[in-house]
């Protein structure tokens, strides 16, 4: 320990500059998984060839901030699954779940954009009776949006 | 329906445009992780932000592009995006920076960031980590230059200050 406290922080930052790398940004040119930091802590997820993973979250109304919050933290604690247009979120008081939170389905959100890792879709989910979107679920070398499966377009959610 | 030459000369610019910003978000990912974990102090969290603050580069290509300075872009997004983590409640429990190292110091430094607002933790980041002028830390702060200066007073006494408690 030093008498200003000032130097124990710039051996805290050089600890930093040294700090390992995590193997998602170790990987190699995008779009390669790097996604799959989030995956692998949660045992992976690859089902008909999508690779789901939960990564942001957007709040649409400061009032929803803890549902959102709750959901935020199924990226570190849950497992999610895609099983064709079905986004089923597990239930129960899980840890930092609330058990009004459920899943409304999915929607597309940017379709149009050219490269898959960049495409992604809503997850909404219902608190209070209205339709929430708490969090944008990114895809990773997925195949092409089906039209049809859109919400705006008759469909029910998203499918390969 | 034939496409001019202008056309694909402009398209061939276009993918090494989008090739080269491929290749600087690659790049500059440990830069943007290592600045990450500066500010916020947990590896995980770090992730989250560098990852966040990738998402938010690469829908924003067009503008890398163009900038005139892409990683003082890069940092403003880096640290932006470490601010609104800071922001968070956090539900889970996370691994120290340096818990193989030495855990009590490491620990010790980081619980005193902790207690302190996370913009004199961007502050202190930048100042003793990126080692940045006045000028670059007002640009990724988005602050007037003018108010660096006691912006890094306060940062530093708010440090001295949590640290000897």
């Amino acid at each position: 320990m030093t008498s200003d406290p000032l130097d124990n922080l710039d051996a805290f930052y050089e600890e930093c500059r040294t700090a390992p790398l995590p193997a998602s940004l170790t990987a190699g040119p995008l779009p390669t998984p790097w996604w799959l930091r989030l995956a692998a802590p949660l045992g992976g997820l690859s089902i008909g060839g999508l690779l789901v993973l939960v990564l942001t979250t957007y709040p649409s109304h400061p009032s929803e901030s803890v549902g959102v919050e709750a959901a935020r933290a199924l990226t570190r604690s849950q497992y999610l699954a895609v099983a064709g247009q079905q986004l089923p979120l597990p239930t129960g008081n899980h840890a930092g779940l609330t058990p009004e939170l459920s899943t409304e389905g999915l929607a597309a959100t940017n379709p149009h954009l050219s490269t898959p890792w960049e495409r992604s879709v809503s997850l909404r989910t219902v608190r209070g009776g209205n339709p929430v979107e708490v969090e944008k679920v990114q895809f990773c070398n997925a195949p092409p949006l089906q039209p049809s499966s859109h919400p705006q377009n008759g469909g029910t959610g998203w499918t390969a | 329906m034939q496409v001019s030459l202008t056309s694909q000369i402009r398209m061939a610019v276009e993918r090494r445009s989008h090739a080269a910003v491929d290749v600087l978000l690659r790049d500059a990912r440990p830069t943007m992780y290592r600045l990450a974990l500066a500010i916020v102090g947990r590896p995980d969290t770090a992730e989250d932000v560098t990852q966040e603050a990738l998402i938010r580069a690469s829908r924003s290509r067009e503008k890398l592009r163009t900038v005139a300075e892409p990683a003082a872009w890069l940092r403003a997004i880096v640290v932006r995006c470490a601010l609104t983590a800071l922001a968070r409640p956090r539900f889970d429990s996370q691994q120290d920076v340096a818990s193989d190292a030495d855990p009590t110091e490491a620990m010790a430094v980081r619980m005193t960031l902790e207690r302190l607002n996370p913009i004199d933790r961007a502050v202190l980041a930048l100042v003793h980590f990126e080692g940045l002028t006045y000028g670059e830390i007002a640009l990724a702060l988005d602050i007037p230059v003018g108010t660096v200066a006691s912006r890094l007073h306060n940062a530093r006494e708010a440090f001295r200050k949590e640290w000897r408690k």
